[in-house]
């Protein structure tokens, strides 16, 4: 056992008390002197050239400060990733979905602006929207972006092994195609922003951004302006799951608004906006074919994918990454195909959502699992020990598994679920569902950066800072951040003062997306707390005259071992340093990791440069009413390889959010279009789960130590949700026998493949 | 949103005297349905007039029948006791409705005079056969709920009128009664299907006297199921017979294809909680 | 220039007087006119339950209320929840459940609970997710949050 005095110890979130008073402030809560309201113009039409923008009439109106559109932008289009940015703030030709931007409006108040929306004329010209990626990729199909050859954005092949091979050594095949749909992130707040630019240029951005270091840099690419003029502060964020990466129009469009005006400007997005304009999950097609034998070994398998860009790239090219990456490094199968197409449509676009591809291959490999253990009448776990990943392993696509505890998350569901003994006793209408997963553990160097640093300092009173840069956003990084730095300190948490996120007072960190925090701004700042922690021991060795192999610190002191009475405080070494030695003393820490390995494959991800693996396995217990199709969630079973726990408490909070995340993917939550207009843009239609929908949920830490990780960690936050629809679809099949391989499972789906059984 | 006049009359006849000076005047009691409708401009009115404080429209008594003013929250109607006591479908009808913070601020005659097709007390004051006291300066008229909805959000109610009470009738309150609703997910949801049931039973067995089956967001407005009703009054409730009169439900009903659903869906249903509806009153006692 | 009406409301204790655009919601004259941003907008059409506040003793979405209709009411904010220095047992519960993760939704999950339990001093499990049903969280999963719920009963009950 470890002898950790903070490390693994539930501690309650350091903000919760700022926040259960109200007093946290968030994006839409600031108010600034002489503020202006800005609204966006959005497009009503899917697909359609633009011929004429008037604002001359919205510019009388009285109260309007400021109308923009493209002629006031510099044109430079933007993306995720920057070769294939796609983009415009505004844009001047063509409008590629419904709530594409076309304008924006500062006015003294929001009536007004809204107002002023309405007396913009934009002529359009409607051109044919292409609604199903599959029409789109056709030949001849109309282009969504006319600069490209193809409505495909991007595709690629990648093979390991054999795959022909594979399949004629293997003793039975399956082929099966797998569709997932649209979910929308849904953080109860929406998006934000406050900006302030004066004449001089300098521009301070509030922004419920989930990436502030880097959202500073595109501001800074596509408006043109000098970085070191703009200054982004992530104010209280509520929730992200995604969402909040991206550089959005709302974005821009403050700051041109409070360019243009002189004054600051904000702009918050309706709900509707939110589920209208903003990023969802992408929807996929999946394709496998399976290769395996009598005795449960997967010889080969092979996936064809489509994945429904939208109208832009966003995070795209990369979802399709991880898509192939997570489906071919789960189990050790060593023959593996996959091809992916990334395809253009007029719908919105997707972006990073909890997950990022892999809830998409997880839950067409894990259905398919279980169909593999259907024809074999194998226990769907013995299948999946069987295949499991293991440590120290390298798999077929050249992902290093550097720790691995799926074997234990598979045996701990079925201990907890009391699986063979309920399997045996199985009640009518009543199923068990089991899935696993393998997600990054600490982000990936993907786009070649996995950045974060910290830097932390001993002030003349003794008092200890550490700042950082990367963002709490509701997952608890500020406590589990300042829990690493007590921990080699020897000190409590909360005595650390923490600054985080301001681009102008902490050191760059590439944001809180990747389950990457823990692992990467948790190494920052490990390294930067060991850092300090040396000068402090050297200055103190310096005043005691003591050497220092010696000295250790315990509560704010450094004390010399074996004589507790010699010692020397925290508070006295910071004065001596700042007054006799004109020295703070600081520690830095910065990482960037793993190593990029040469054949890594930027295109499809082979060799995939995450620095750690996470891994879990679900198990959900449904009842079916064979009569309405209504799927009732029982009991679920959450088992979580995230390598070493540093806050238990914070971590089933996120095992138990993310589960919830995905039974609404599951079962009740899709985005439903036609014609590429969203019917159901509001929490009446787009059913979240509630409070009385939620099952027994209990979360399971299974603790691995990964070399690499702060004291052993590896990240969690997305993993919660990437195997929770296909245990539970499993779990359905084992109740009434249907097998679903179309998401969302809503009652009338199940009804109906009842009906037709 | 355009501005609007602002009026909270103290009594009936101020209320009338706006409704009718005012061109395009709402009437605001709850408002959950209201300010849902003007924040998407499907509603502008010109004049907004607040009837919370005119007197007697929040109670509820017995008296010959059950009378039940208009501006009864949805909230009262839940936890009221005495209701529990003698007719605890419609508590049930009223838990079904919205969240606590909807129910706090709805009215049942908001409910009504809302005439959305899933509206819950439309199904279950249907299926107790509620008549409806309207007032306007011209004095008052009863009409009963059957007469009262013309199709989606649209009554027979005129300018210048307003529902006031809902009476229901004696023997209502002595049936057994239960209220269903299926929709997506178990809370707040706006049901795709709702069913409303009161049943009187000769004393001791399953002869029933009278029944009457009201439908939910199966047809432009709540209605009733009167070719399943007929199958079932004045016979032996017997497992084949509610199965046909389910199925005869089920074809009465003429929901529409949606994104929520479609109608064959719905009208499956319909069956199956129709059924299961008949079976639980049988079963409870 | 748009016809103002006067509103006299007590907030939290204190008293206001206030002349008011119509069309204002109790959200906006909350949020914009007195100041008080803990009350959060989610939806701003009564779906989520982010801006509930306790109006006349009843728990209701501030964004479905006019604020010209709560002239002479009685309201209470999360702002007003905690008594003098402490934290109100069911903040301290939110706290030390583990309830809070973004703490957007949590405003209205606290003044929620906090109705309930003036309501109802001991629910069950069911009447819990019943009362609480009209207030989202996409952060938490709500596991938590009935853990904060069954620890605000017994701090009230021994308190």
């Amino acid at each position: 056992m470890d002898n950790y005095s903070v490390i693994g110890k539930r501690i309650k979130n350091r903000d919760a008390v700022t926040k259960v008073t109200g007093k946290a402030v968030f994006a839409a809560d600031i108010k600034l002197k002489g503020m202006l309201y800005g609204k966006i113009l959005r497009s009503k039409a899917a697909h359609a050239r633009i011929l004429s923008i008037d604002v001359s009439e919205a510019r009388q109106l009285k109260g309007v400060k400021a109308v923009i559109t493209c002629e006031d932008t510099p044109l430079i289009k933007y993306s995720i990733h920057p070769l294939m940015a796609d983009k415009l703030a505004f844009e001047d030709k063509k409008v590629r979905y419904i709530g594409d931007e076309i304008a924006a409006v500062a006015a003294v108040d929001e009536a007004t602006a809204i107002k002023a929306l309405s007396l913009i004329k934009v002529d359009l010209e409607e051109l044919e929207g292409l609604f199903d990626p599959v029409e789109a990729m056709k030949e001849g199909a109309p282009k969504i972006h006319d600069h490209l050859e193809t409505n495909v954005s991007k595709h690629f092949k990648m093979d390991c092994g054999d795959i022909e091979q594979g399949f004629a050594r293997s003793d039975f095949i399956i082929e099966k195609t797998f569709t997932t749909h649209a979910q929308s992130h849904s953080s109860i707040e929406t998006h934000a922003c406050v900006a302030d630019c004066g004449l001089d240029n300098q521009v301070t951005m509030w922004v419920n951004t989930q990436a502030p270091h880097p959202l500073k840099h595109r501001i800074s690419q596509v408006l043109a302006i000098e970085p070191e003029k703009i200054r982004v502060i992530p104010p209280y964020i509520g929730g992200g799951f995604g969402s909040k990466i991206d550089l959005d129009t709302t974005h821009i469009a403050c700051v041109l608004l409070s360019k243009k005006t002189g004054r600051p400007v904000k702009i918050i997005n309706t709900r509707e906006e939110q589920f209208t304009a903003t990023r969802m999950r992408h929807p996929s097609i999946t394709e496998l074919k399976f290769g395996f034998n009598h005795d449960g070994t997967i010889v080969a398998k092979q996936a064809r994918a489509i994945i429904d860009n939208g109208a832009y790239n966003s995070h795209g090219p990369s979802v399709m990454g991880y898509h192939n990456v997570m489906f071919s490094s789960l189990y050790r199968v060593e023959n593996i195909s996959y091809e992916g197409s990334l395809v253009y449509t007029n719908k919105n676009y997707g972006g990073a959502c909890r997950g990022y591809g892999d809830p998409q291959a997880t839950f067409a490999q894990e259905t398919m699992m279980d169909m593999i253990a259907e024809k074999l009448d194998m226990d769907p776990i013995e299948l999946r020990l069987k295949n499991s990943n293991h440590p120290d392993e390298k798999t077929a696509n050249a992902v290093e598994i550097t720790s691995c505890g799926l074997t234990e998350t598979l045996e701990a569901v079925k201990k907890a679920s009391n699986w063979s003994e309920k399997k045996k006793t199985k009640k009518k209408y009543r199923g068990l569902g089991v899935a696993s997963m393998i997600y990054t553990g600490g982000g990936s160097r993907g786009s070649g950066f996995n950045y974060s640093g910290a830097t932390m300092k001993m002030d003349a009173s003794g008092t200890i800072f550490l700042n950082t840069g990367a963002t709490d956003i509701g997952q608890g990084s500020n406590t589990t951040l300042t829990m690493i730095a007590a921990e080699i300190l020897g000190m409590e948490p909360e005595q650390i003062r923490l600054i985080t996120s301001d681009t102008d007072t902490t050191l760059p960190c590439m944001g809180t997306f990747g389950s990457r925090v823990t692992f990467c701004a948790g190494n920052a700042v490990s390294q930067a707390a060991l850092n300090l922690k040396e000068k402090i021991i050297a200055r103190a060795a310096d005043i005691l005259g003591e050497p220092v192999v010696r000295l250790e610190i315990k509560a704010r002191n450094v004390c010399v071992a074996q004589e507790p009475e010699k010692g020397i405080a925290f508070s006295q070494i910071g004065a001596v340093s700042y007054s006799q030695k004109q020295e703070v003393l600081t520690g830095a820490g910065y990482y960037d990791g793993p190593e990029i390995a040469k054949d890594f494959d930027p295109k499809s991800y082979y060799a995939y440069p995450g620095p750690a693996m996470s891994f879990a396995t679900h198990l959900a217990e449904v009842e079916v009413d064979p009569e309405s199709g209504r799927v009732e969630l029982i009991n679920f079973y959450a088992a979580h390889d995230s390598g070493k726990v540093i806050n238990p408490l914070l971590a089933e909070g996120q095992i138990e959010g993310g589960a919830v995340m995905g039974f609404g993917w599951a079962l009740t939550e899709e985005l439903k279009f036609e014609n590429g207009r969203i019917l159901n843009p509001n929490f009446h239609d787009y059913k979240l789960f509630s409070i009385k929908d939620i099952p027994q949920i209990t979360p399971i830490l299974v603790e691995t130590i990964d070399p690499n990780g702060p004291f052993g960690a590896k990240g969690l936050g997305e993993c919660a949700m990437v195997s929770t629809a296909p245990a539970i679809l499993n779990a359905i099949c084992d109740a009434v026998g249907v097998r679903i391989c179309d998401l969302p499972a809503t009652s009338e789906k199940v009804f109906n493949h009842i009906k037709l059984k | 949103m355009e501005t609007f006049e602002y009026i909270k009359p103290k009594s009936m006849d101020d209320a009338m005297n706006a409704l009718n000076t005012y061109e395009n005047a709402f009437l605001l009691a709850g408002g959950t349905d209201l300010l849902v409708g003007m924040k998407y401009n499907s509603i502008k009115p010109e004049c907004i007039v607040d009837i919370k404080e005119i007197p007697r429209m929040n109670t509820f008594e017995f008296n010959d029948g059950w009378r039940f003013g208009a501006l009864v929250t949805v909230r009262d109607i839940e936890v009221s006791d005495r209701l529990k006591q003698t007719m605890p479908f419609l508590n049930q009808t009223a838990k079904a409705l919205g969240s606590i913070q909807i129910r706090n601020r709805a009215t049942i005659g908001g409910n009504l005079s809302n005439a959305s097709p899933c509206s819950n007390f439309g199904a279950m004051f249907l299926a107790m056969d509620a008549m409806l006291k309207i007032i306007s300066k011209d004095g008052e008229r009863q009409i009963a709920l059957q007469d009262f909805f013309c199709g989606p959000n649209q009554t027979v109610l005129k300018k210048g009128e307003i529902l006031t009470e809902i009476r229901v009738p004696e023997d209502a309150g002595k049936a057994e009664g239960i209220f269903l609703k299926h929709s997506a997910g178990k809370s707040n949801d706006l049901g795709l299907v709702n069913i409303a049931i009161t049943l009187h039973r000769e004393p001791g067995t399953n002869l029933c006297k009278k029944i009457t089956i009201a439908m939910g967001a199966v047809a432009p407005t709540p209605i009733r199921a009167k070719k399943a009703e007929a199958v079932l009054n004045n016979n032996i409730l017997t497992p084949d017979l509610i199965i046909r009169a389910a199925k005869k439900a089920s074809n009465e009903a003429t929901p529409i294809s949606d994104f929520r659903a479609s109608a064959d869906y719905r009208r499956s249903l319909v069956a199956t909680m129709v059924a299961k509806g008949i079976n639980t009153l049988i079963k409870a006692s | 220039m748009v016809k103002k009406y006067p509103v006299r409301v007590n907030v939290n204790g204190d008293d206001y007087e206030a002349l008011v655009d119509p069309r204002k919601t109790l959200l906006q004259f909350l949020r914009e006119d007195l100041d008080l941003t803990g009350t959060k907008e989610g939806c701003d059409e009564g779906d989520c339950g982010a801006c509930s506040v306790i109006l006349n003793n009843r728990v209701v979405s501030s964004c479905l209320v006019l604020a010209v209709e709560v002239d002479n009411a009685v309201i209470e904010t999360i702002e007003g929840v905690k008594t003098g220095e402490e934290l109100h047992p069911v903040q301290q519960a939110f706290v030390d459940s583990g309830a809070i993760q973004c703490g957007f939704c949590t405003p209205g999950m606290v003044i929620t609970t906090k109705a309930m339990l003036q309501e109802m001093p001991n629910p069950s499990t069911k009447e819990v997710k019943e009362y609480l049903a009209g207030n989202l969280c996409r952060c938490t999963g709500y596991v938590k949050i009935l853990d904060a719920v069954e620890n605000a009963k017994e701090k009230l009950k021994n308190g």
